[in-house]
């Protein structure tokens, strides 16, 4: 069932579901049903078609799971997670480009001459 | 980071090694997840244990742990039977580690139902629920041991037992 799912998200999974088991809330699986639990709740996260990445989700994935418990009242469906799903984090953007006066002459010269252009066509 | 030494059963406590240990991480689980009164008991009765010159190892401490919760699923007559245990050989001297749990097996076998009635005959108003509570960590505590065991299955850890 959950072939697909790498060992790490069905370990944070685990994890996460942990946290939710030891809150006792209505709705909570019995013991002997918590693995088969898991690893549906890791199939159902497979299913929805992200590209998981250890080092960027595994973090979002603890994130959510920590908001979850904070915010339900009774045993969660596995869609609830996305509910609380942190976004990735953002990748480093390049610095600005560096804009010689020359270039900025040549930019404002060609402005200008395709306003000059746009002129005659009008 | 050391946090100075358990006032229970005097090992060291140290920040690091229970985080780096995954027996002292799983042992924290456990006893976080029992009903205060069974944990508090459950912990002096590891104290019993603990080799006269040398801390009790974290890994021996969890399988001890493990061992006496499976001796009865009633947490209540549990909790009861493993303090009147721990102070009855600390009572005795205490001196030597305990070897077995057969002491607490007999205190056991001896209190039949005594923890569970007078939970019921406590005249408070919520005294079934309070049994339902006092009762339901077995289950709890079941549970997270299943899905330690998923969670290094699924990292590829080898696991302690």
């Amino acid at each position: 069932m959950s072939d697909a799912a790498p060992g790490w998200l069905v370990a944070e999974v685990a994890e996460g579901i942990q946290r939710l088991l030891v809150l006792r809330l209505d709705g909570c699986p019995p013991a002997d049903a918590v693995e088969a639990v898991a690893l549906a709740w890791a199939d159902a996260l497979i299913v929805r078609g992200v590209a998981w990445d250890e080092a960027l989700d595994a973090p979002r994935l603890r994130e959510a799971f920590r908001r979850l418990a904070a915010h339900c009242t009774r045993w969660p469906a596995p869609a609830a997670i996305w509910e609380h799903m942190p976004a990735r984090p953002e990748q480093a953007k390049l610095p600005p480009p560096k804009v010689s006066d020359e270039d900025r002459k040549r930019a404002l010269r060609m402005l200008a001459e395709l306003r000059d252009k746009l002129r005659i066509t009008t | 980071m050391m946090l100075g030494r358990c006032p229970v059963c005097h090992s060291h406590l140290s920040l690091e090694a229970i985080v780096q240990d995954d027996a002292a991480r799983e042992l924290l689980g456990v006893l976080s997840a029992l009903d205060a009164t069974l944990s508090r008991a459950l912990v002096g009765y590891l104290g019993l244990w603990r080799p006269a010159k040398q801390d009790l190892r974290w890994d021996r401490a969890l399988r001890l742990a493990r061992e006496a919760l499976a001796l009865s699923d009633d947490a209540a007559r549990l909790a009861l039977a493993l303090s009147e245990t721990t102070e009855a050989i600390r009572a005795k001297g205490g001196a030597t580690p305990i070897k077995s749990h057969g002491y607490l097996k007999r205190v056991l076998e001896g209190a039949p139902q005594a923890a569970g009635a007078v939970m019921v005959a406590q005249p408070a108003p919520h005294a079934s629920q309070r049994v339902d509570r006092i009762k339901a960590p077995s289950a709890t505590v079941d549970g997270v041991m299943r899905l330690e065991a998923l969670k290094r299955r699924a990292r590829g850890e080898v696991g302690h037992e």
